[in-house]
């Protein structure tokens, strides 16, 4: 067994991590999404949940999101969070390497895969739920480089 | 502000993952899920794999565990859209989320492995609160 993850920060946050915004395209009507991340650093633990010994390793991924219904929205007070969102069906590929095991797997093409559940949309959670934002209004900023204005 | 910090509980948990590892009996291989891990091996491993934010910069998780005891909350069923899909807290933005892929693929010596339906992976673009207490924006991936 194999299992790629990154390490759990000091804050508790687990298995997630910053990525650079060029990592994901999010279309403009907010139907479909590309998320891909090449060599990404990353931890193999073979034995997981069981403590054991880590390898460093890399991953390289690509998901892809596709609206597959209506847009819906729902919302849970006692967990201070609302949501946006179209049901989905998400495709993935991957690649891993863990050098000190000489070991790579490359997953069939995004077409093979499945997916049981997926989702997209907006969400607002904890403070800014508590503040009545709502999700459809959140504006994501964008800062345009000169040349590629210059090219529309 | 209502912030919330959520450490690791030592021990663990129950069920630390969602992910499930199926295969041929060679093995399976699996990206994207949730863990818990002690403290102390939490901050060890992150001193030793940096990710490219210092603390301060990072986001808080989802403060609580969903009724599997997950802290990545899951679909309560199959193509149910009733859970949190972040696994980010006090944050605002887009969000995707996969929890449930599966496929197959070829190792370096031929060998077909499967990846199940516990693999997951999600994004998270927008504003957030970070555990300094500042806003901030940027993009996040689980996996």
């Amino acid at each position: 067994m194999h299992d790629f993850h990154v390490p759990i920060s000091p804050s508790g946050l687990y298995w997630t991590l910053p990525i650079p915004g060029k990592s994901l395209n999010v279309d403009s009507r907010g139907t479909s999404a590309v998320l891909e991340v090449v060599d990404l650093a990353v931890i193999d633990e073979p034995k997981f949940p069981k403590p054991s010994p880590t390898y460093p390793a890399v991953e390289s991924f690509r998901i892809v999101w596709e609206a597959s219904g209506g847009l819906q929205t729902f919302e849970d007070a006692a967990k201070h969070y609302r949501v946006i969102g179209y049901p989905a069906v998400a495709r993935a590929e991957f690649a891993v390497a863990v050098p000190e095991l000489n070991f790579a797997w490359r997953s069939e093409p995004l077409e093979t895969s499945t997916s049981m559940s997926a989702l997209l949309g907006k969400e607002v959670n904890g403070y800014y739920y508590d503040q009545g934002t709502e999700p459809g209004g959140v504006a994501i900023p964008s800062a345009e480089l000169p040349s590629r204005h210059r090219g529309r | 502000m209502p912030f919330h910090r959520h450490p690791i509980k030592p021990g663990g948990c129950p069920r630390c993952t969602k992910r499930q590892f199926l295969g041929t009996g060679a093995g399976l291989i699996a990206a994207g899920g949730a863990t818990l891990l002690t403290p102390a091996r939490a901050t060890n491993q992150a001193a030793q794999e940096p990710t490219g934010a210092t603390d301060d910069f990072q986001p808080f998780p989802i403060p609580w565990l969903d009724k599997n005891l997950h802290h990545n909350q899951i679909p309560p069923a199959p193509g149910s859209l009733q859970y949190e899909p972040s696994h980010i807290y006090n944050f605002m933005g887009d969000v995707g989320r996969a929890p449930a892929l599966q496929g197959q693929g070829q190792t370096n010596d031929g060998r077909t492995l499967y990846f199940s339906t516990g693999t997951d992976y999600g994004y998270m673009r927008g504003r957030y609160i970070s555990a300094s207490g500042d806003m901030k924006l940027g993009v996040f991936t689980h996996i």
